[in-house]
């Protein structure tokens, strides 16, 4: 690493290794080399002996012979010249010496051999040969030294004996020049090997050291990374040896290698006996079958294991323990190895049960409660079913005035109380998981505009506008439950009444998914109110939780309503959800999934008119329904005969058919003991003397699909109580109007309060009511919801006109005084807008002036009709029927009868006579008009909705500000505000009944009229004076209410 | 040590000096002794009578005495083959080995006496106990003679620088001058080669040496 790390050192070092090798290598050479030449020597001296005695062993005279002297030359000259360099290569190996020895002794050799073998010219290329083996020692100065010995023997040769060398004795000089140019051209080829040889000596000695550099670096950083290993796997030894949670390794297979004292105290076992395969003992019995199949299938799968099981030590303790597996794996992506890691989960896996145990104790409580009021919704809703309907009942006997206003309390009671319990019960089915919806077909429309009606008059009280718009992708006809729809309209339009104080309340509904042969609605209500903040939205939607807790105490209301809202939503599969800025108002929004009714909607059939003379079956358990039906029908002068079960309801049915006088209606309780109201519809169908009885099903509980199975069963009706007692009716008169609903036949749509409802809101008349007199607007408006007509009202001509641009009312009534626009030039405007729309709107005049000639005005301005104030129920009915049929006349109808009209301007024979003002018929007795303000309280019962308490108080405390007005006018002589003013509280007047008040009101406002204040005072006297007696006569009416309401 | 180290080198200097000298020495008797010619004896200038050897005929006729074993006579046979083969057929050539007159074939017809007959042109003759080479008064083995047509003796002498030793030399240049025509050329040269005869007297001082 250091090395590495210090270049300059490290070349420093590599070049002395280098030179270091080099030596060695060519000392290594040298040596192996002398050794070469010694044994060449050797080899060369016995070479001559033999060359000797081959060529030349005798010298011959005659026949005489000796030995030759060559052989005695080989002998001793070979082993001079040989000796020596051996001993040198022997004891002095490498040195320079023995080299350059050894090069002379060669080259001598050489020539020796030559000499010994005559000459001969081959045999001189052992001098090229011996140069070439000398060049063996990669060390060019020795082949200097060999040349020279050859130089100097050519040299003395030529001096001394030229002919051995030449063969003359004059050798040319060229010649020895020739010999000395072969010799150093084979020197200089010689030389350049020798130092190519030992250049590359050095580059290879250059790379050893490199080499031998880098394996040393490599060597020291592998021996400081392993020792670094060594220390890591020391300290994560020690870590895995302390760790609190159990470790181990296993090898691909899952043979264990290694576990840690953790893991080993868990399962009880030792390192030895978890090795290999020993660890599954560790497991428990009951665990190993699951646990094993699921690690091979992480083995073979090659996944990461992750479980909960127990291990069970042979002592029998078990642990239950969390193990998480994780995969080693080579470079090449193989796993290799798997670690893992096992935690000790036993106490939270006890906690965990204990905790499981007290839960579902709890759920179980919890179920067993919610089961026992759910179930209660019968027994409560069977006897509520019977104090409402008792009360209806009890309403229409002859009752005095205190026993009929102690009724109403006790009927309003009822119902509040019913309004409560259903909340309670619906969130208790909530709760228990009973809550179910209905499947019924519906017309959305009608719901959204219903909840409207129903909440505007609350709405109005509190000068809010309320308006609602249905997109018009959102089909009409769809399939749903929608009561439970009403239910959150109405529970959401009446949060946002409640909450604003002013601006307005819009209701929206748009199509926001169409699946298939389904919509989802998107349902929005959008306010002006106080708004939510942010941080109560998220609880907004909780049971029994409202914004804050002083909202209950200010506002009303037990806090289940958005709860029960949120659970009904999502069992329409839809969401709910707020959008609000505090202080900027609010919108809360659902959807919800609605099926679209694959035929359209389809009309109920036309009621019956009368179901006198009927023969009708009532079918119940519970003996107080049993009386209400029984006398409810029987106050329609129907045939009512009753059965307490299924039984007896078949022997009446049966026995009255067998004797020829079928009964043409059955009134079937769903819940009776025995055989229930769907058995015996079956029943009744599947008999064929009695299958042209038609079926209504009465229930108390409506479950998801009843109304499905009644229609199956055979049923045409289906009603919810507790059933009102125009309900009940509206039902018997659809469904006696339809067909008999057979097996063999399609179904007809089955009769429900919804359809009932649709039915009669699209056939409901509309009606604009046009009068800036607010009090005049709620007394026309009551009256109009008792004629069963669609009201809306408008403060003045101008908003007349603008109002039948959008909506094609049936028919309008008009005050003709009115700000902005009065009713005469409203008329005209509109008459002149209908020339070229085609259609006429029959305008009835309905107004408080008694002049003569207002008549004539109306006439002509284009009123079809002429009412005087204070109107009443009947003469408003009349005139209406005059000019519209109740379930909505024919544009040309109404056409043909206002040309008719028009034809005989000037004296229309429906226009009543101009009277004035009807004086009180017992005013020094009462100062209220007997007959209208019993009007007023019929239409107060009727509407159910405090609407006679809102006209006292609106008429309580306009009246002393219309009485400061007139008497400032008075005083400053200004007969047009006291004409003004009179005429405004004679309206207000007129229409609660204090007739006395409203006549002294006209001759204050005649008087104005004239232009004079002359004569005001004793009149305004008289106007206190009335108002005096009227409002102790309020006072009282107030005040008995309150005690009616005390006692109640 | 330094001085140890320096006299061992002194020394080892010294031993390889007297090494050299040695050799040197060595090698110089060894040149002596190849630079030593033999006995020139004393041709006759004209073609011998009483001669078995055939005379001239239509060209010049060489004869060379050889003994069959003399080492020294190899190198005399290769210059005879250089020389027939450069005078292409010119010359007629004729090798007389001596060969004792008891003396049986294994002791005459040696690789010498097959090497001579191998070369084209020359004719192999057997000289029993010397006869010829006698007749020719020649002493030495390698001795060449020339004679031309007529008989005349051209040229007497060896045809190869030393003992043994074959390579460019005087005499055959000379005879191949002559018989292209030159006269200028060396008449005589020495011959190197042993005896043809056994020696007269054997010295006392090399008579154990010398073997019959």
């Amino acid at each position: 690493m250091e090395a590495l790390a210090q270049p300059g050192v490290s070349d420093r070092r590599v070049r002395e290794r280098t030179d270091d090798l080099f030596r060695e290598h060519r000392d290594k050479i040298f040596r192996r080399t002398d050794r070469l030449f010694a044994g060449l020597l050797g080899a060369e001296w016995l070479g001559a002996i033999a060359v000797a005695l081959l060529v030349s062993p005798r010298t011959w005279a005659g026949t005489y012979s000796q030995v030759h002297i060559h052989v005695w030359a080989a002998l001793a000259l070979g082993g001079l010249i040989g000796s020596f360099p051996i001993v040198l290569a022997v004891i002095r190996p490498g040195e320079i010496i023995t080299r350059h020895t050894i090069a002379v002794a060669q080259m001598l050799f050489s020539a020796f051999l030559i000499h010994l073998t005559g000459g001969r010219i081959e045999t001189h290329f052992i001098v090229f040969g011996s140069l070439a083996f000398l060049a063996f020692y990669r060390d060019w100065p020795v082949l200097i030294s060999a040349t020279v010995v050859v130089a100097v023997d050519h040299l003395l040769r030529g001096m001394f004996w030229p002919q051995s060398v030449y063969g003359v004795l004059a050798a040319s000089v060229w010649r020895t020049v020739e010999h000395a140019w072969w010799v150093v051209f084979t020197d200089v080829f010689l030389v350049a090997a020798c130092l190519q040889g030992i250049e590359e000596m050095r580059r290879i000695a250059g790379r050893r050291a490199e080499l031998e550099a880098t394996n040393a670096a490599v060597e020291e950083q592998v021996l400081t990374r392993t020792a670094d290993l060594a220390r890591s796997e020391e300290r994560f030894r020690k870590l895995s040896e302390s760790s609190p949670v159990g470790i181990f390794q296993t090898d691909a297979g899952g043979q264990c290698l290694y576990t840690n004292a953790r893991w080993q105290a868990l399962t009880g076992l030792t390192l030895e006996e978890s090795l290999g395969m020993g660890w599954r003992r560790a497991i428990h019995p009951d665990d190993r079958d699951r646990i094993f199949e699921k690690l091979s299938d992480c083995v073979r799968q090659g996944l990461e294991f992750e479980d909960e099981y127990r291990y069970r030590t042979p002592r029998g303790n078990v642990h239950w323990v969390h193990t998480r597996t994780a995969m080693v794996r080579d470079a090449g992506g193989g796993v290799t190895e798997r670690v893992g890691t096992v935690e000790d989960i036993t106490h939270r896996r006890e906690t965990e049960e204990a905790l499981r145990g007290a839960k579902e104790a709890a759920e179980a409580a919890a179920r067993t409660k919610s089961e026992f009021l759910a179930n209660m919704s019968h027994e409560i809703r069977t006897p509520m079913n019977g104090v409402i309907g008792m009360t209806g009942l009890l309403l229409e006997t002859d009752l005095s005035r205190e026993q009929r206003q102690f009724v109403d309390m006790l009927r309003a009671s009822g119902e509040a109380l019913l309004t409560l319990i259903n909340d309670i019960l619906d969130f208790s089915k909530i709760e228990a998981g009973k809550l179910e919806l209905e499947t019924i077909d519906f017309d959305v429309h009608t719901v959204v505009e219903e909840v409207v009606s129903l909440l505007a008059e609350k709405a109005h009280g509190k000068k809010l506008e309320l308006a609602c718009l249905v997109h018009h992708d959102v089909p009409a006809a769809l399939r749903g439950d929608p009561g439970r729809l009403r239910q959150i309209l109405l529970n959401l339009v009446g949060n946002a009444i409640k909450f604003t104080e002013t601006g307005e309340v819009v209701v929206r509904a748009r199509l926001d998914e169409a699946p298939d042969g389904a919509v989802v609605v998107r349902f929005e209500v959008t306010d002006t109110g106080i708004g939510i903040g942010p941080e109560v939205r998220d609880r907004l939607f909780r049971p029994f939780t409202q914004a804050d807790g002083s909202t209950g105490r200010k506002f009303g209301g037990t806090g289940l309503g958005l709860a029960i809202s949120r659970q009904l939503v999502e069992l329409m599969s839809g969401r709910i959800g707020l959008d609000s800025q505090p202080g900027r108002g609010s919108t809360f929004w659902f959807t919800a999934r609605l099926e679209i009714q694959p035929e359209g909607l389809r009309p109920l059939p036309k009621p019956r008119e009368s179901l006198q003379g009927l023969r009708i079956l009532v079918v119940d358990d519970n003996l107080t329904n049993r009386a209400i039906l029984t006398e409810q029908t029987r106050s329609w002068k129907m045939e009512v005969q009753d059965a307490a079960d299924g039984k007896r309801a078949l022997e009446l049915l049966r026995s009255s058919a067998a004797r020829g006088r079928r009964f043409d209606l059955a009134i079937v309780d769903m819940q009776m003991p025995g055989m229930d109201g769907l058995e015996l519809g079956r029943t009744i169908r599947r008999d064929p003397p009695l299958a042209a009885t038609r079926l209504i099903m009465l229930t108390s509980i409506g479950l998801r699909g009843h109304s499905a199975e009644s229609v199956k069963a055979g049923f045409s009706g289906y009603l919810t109580k507790p059933v009102g007692q125009s309900q009940l009716f509206d039902c018997l008169a659809t469904v006696m109007g339809g067909e008999v609903c057979t097996a063999a036949s399609a179904p007809p749509p089955l009769v429900t309060r919804h359809t009932i409802k649709e039915a009669k809101s699209r056939s409901r008349v509309r009606i604009l009511v046009a009068d800036d007199n607010e009090t005049n607007q709620m007394v026309a408006v009551q009256m109009l919801r008792r004629l069963d007509c669609h009201a809306e009202v408008a403060a003045n001509g101008q908003e007349v006109v603008e109002a039948l641009k959008k909506i094609p009312f049936d028919a309008v009534l008009m005050d003709c005084q009115m700000p902005v626009m009065d009713g005469y030039e409203a008329t005209r405007a509109i008459r002149e807008s209908e020339a070229t729309a085609g259609r006429r709107v029959p305008i009835i005049a309905m107004t408080a002036n008694a002049m003569r000639g207002d008549r004539e005005k109306c006439l002509e301005a284009g009123m079809d009709d002429y009412l005087t104030k204070p109107v009443k129920v009947q003469e408003l009915d009349q005139a209406l029927k005059r000019w519209i049929k109740k379930d909505g006349t024919p544009i040309a109808a109404r056409r043909k009868i206002a040309k008719g009209m028009r034809a005989q301007v000037g004296r229309p024979p429906r226009v009543k006579e101009i009277t004035a003002p009807r004086a009180p018929r017992r005013a020094q007795d009462h100062p209220l008009d007997p007959e209208i303000f019993g009007q007023l309280r019929e239409a107060d019962r009727a509407g159910g909705n405090g609407f006679l308490a809102g006209l006292i108080d609106k008429f309580m405390r306009e009246v002393p500000v219309r009485l400061a007005s007139l008497r400032d006018a008075a005083a400053a002589a200004d007969s047009d505000t006291l004409l003004k003013s009179a005429h405004a509280l004679k309206g207000s007047t007129g229409a609660l009944g204090a007739l006395a008040m409203a006549a002294a009101c006209q001759e204050v406002e005649e008087l104005g009229r004239s232009g004079s204040v002359i004569g005001v005072e004793p009149l305004l006297t008289r106007i206190e004076e009335e108002f005096s007696r009227v409002r102790r006569a309020l006072d009282a009416e107030s005040e008995g209410k309150a005690r009616r309401r005390k006692a109640g | 040590m330094i001085l140890a180290g320096s006299w061992r080198s002194r020394i080892l200097a010294a031993t390889a000096c007297l090494w050299l000298a040695s050799v040197c020495g060595g090698m110089g008797v060894l040149l002596q002794y190849a630079s030593t010619a033999g006995d020139p004896g004393e041709p006759p200038p004209v073609w011998p009578a009483d001669t078995t050897i055939p005379p001239p005929n239509r060209q010049p006729v060489l004869i060379m005495m050889a003994h069959p074993r003399c080492p020294c006579t190899r190198a005399s046979l290769e210059e005879l083959s250089r020389l027939m083969t450069g005078l292409q057929g010119r010359l007629d050539a004729r090798v007389v080995f001596f060969a004792p007159a008891d003396a049986g074939e294994e002791w005459w017809k040696s690789d010498l006496w097959e090497g001579a007959a191998a070369i084209p042109g020359v004719e192999v003759i057997l000289d029993r106990d010397g006869a010829e080479s006698q007749r020719f008064r020649t002493e030495t083995s390698g001795h060449v003679l020339l004679y031309d047509t007529h008989g005349r003796l051209l040229f007497s002498g060896g045809i190869t620088v030393a003992r043994g030793h074959a390579g460019d030399n005087t005499g055959r240049g000379a005879i191949e001058e002559l018989i292209d025509g030159e006269t200028a050329v060396p008449r005589r040269t020495p011959v190197f080669g042993c005896a043809l005869h056994n020696p007269a007297t054997i010295a006392a001082d090399t008579e154990g040496a010398w073997k019959r």
